[in-house]
């Protein structure tokens, strides 16, 4: 069943395929915001508000427009909002992220490898590691990146392309020094 | 290039590790919204408030008007005829009046599909399905001289079609004289019918 579909079904008195959606977002929703707020704890609360929040709005919703871009703007500006009041207490990423954001079954290496990724991208600002995660991350097209951001689609290239050349010579650093 | 394509996988990889606690997480949000009341369409959304939502050529406008008109005199017809059918179950709820549809439903390739619901109290009953998007604004029933009869003509194509009823616009009810689909969400099951050649299954 689409999202359309589901979000349909949500409107006419089936709340239970809400379920569905969440099913189909949650775990996408949470590891941008964690990486975006670089604070599992917050990003968890942001994404719970921004879910309540879509299926509080979803009567306002039009079936034209495509879900997941809907959904991601939420997300986007709750992490904004979040970012906002965390203020500079943010950027304790990668202690924040360690170790409970890798499961268990990941092992030693990929718990180093998001580690790197997490240090990599702590130097980006709000716009910069916005493009860069849902570009890169989450491979969206800039045109949906762009809707969900609110950006030009060239402006948006340009955040990318410089985030990253400096996320790349970061992760390189980190990989000449190891843990620094 | 290569090389930076293979940078960006291995950060992608790195991206899209699975959180731990995620699942947890997922459950919390869905308690949470079990105690959200149900979002209700907002009266003034909707297609029909939408500029862009229907764009048609004025040919194409006046063959559309002729085809509803014929809709509704094919679907006037047939009422007329099946007035006073009776229903096959004393209690229920059925399926019937399987026929190849007439008028516009044949023009389509369609079979025409009868839909009879009984529903004591009813002010109104729609029909859902995968055919119509699952809107329950799409399919009004109509209150048979029976009183706690409802029936609704639908023209379906070929192949298998998930439905339920909606009664008073907010009570879903699958069709207890239909198998139920093996899907469920909250423990709620839609119906089922299958539309041969000759008619649904």
């Amino acid at each position: 069943m689409t999202d359309a579909e589901l979000v349909v079904r949500v409107v006419a008195g089936d709340a239970g395929a809400f379920a569905d959606l969440v099913a189909r977002y949650h775990a996408a929703c949470l590891r941008d915001a964690a990486h975006v707020l670089g604070d599992r704890m917050e990003a968890e609360d942001v994404v719970q508000e921004t879910l309540l929040r879509a299926y509080r709005s979803l009567g306002r919703y039009q079936e034209r427009q495509q879900f997941r871009p809907w959904l991601f703007r939420i997300l986007v500006n709750r992490c904004r909002t979040a970012a906002t009041r965390m203020g500079t207490q943010r950027l304790r990423t990668a202690d924040a992220m360690n170790p409970d954001t890798v499961t268990a079954r990941d092992g030693t290496a990929a718990l180093e490898l998001r580690s790197r990724l997490v240090r990599a991208i702590a130097g980006l600002d709000e716009p910069h590691r916005e493009a860069f995660l849902l570009k890169l991350g989450e491979g969206l097209e800039y045109e949906e990146i762009a809707r969900i951001t609110g950006a030009s689609v060239s402006a948006l290239k340009m955040r990318v392309k410089r985030a990253r050349d400096q996320v790349r010579e970061r992760w390189k650093e980190l990989d000449d020094d190891g843990t620094r | 290039m290569e090389h930076d394509d293979r940078w960006d996988d291995q950060v992608r990889d790195a991206y899209r590790r699975p959180i731990a606690g995620e699942e947890r997480a997922r459950e919390q949000v869905i308690a949470r919204l079990r105690e959200e009341p149900a979002p209700r369409r907002s009266r003034w959304s909707g297609w029909w408030m939408d500029p862009d939502a229907i764009r048609m050529r004025p040919l194409l406008a006046v063959a559309s008007l002729i085809m509803v008109l014929g809709i509704g005199a094919g679907a006037g017809a047939w009422w007329a005829a099946s007035r006073g059918a009776s229903i096959g179950s004393p209690r229920s709820t059925t399926v019937v009046a399987r026929q190849t549809a007439r008028g516009i439903g044949a023009f389509i390739g369609a079979t025409a599909v009868t839909f009879v619901f009984r529903a004591p109290g009813a002010s109104r009953v729609s029909l859902v399905g995968d055919f119509n998007g699952w809107n329950p604004e799409a399919t009004p029933l109509r209150r048979a001289t029976l009183g706690d009869t409802w029936i609704a003509e639908v023209p379906l194509e070929r192949g298998l079609h998930a439905y339920a009823f909606v009664i008073d616009g907010s009570d879903w009810a699958p069709d207890p004289s239909a198998p139920l689909a093996a899907e469920a969400s909250f423990g709620r099951r839609n119906s089922l019918v299958v539309v041969s050649e000759g008619g649904p299954l």
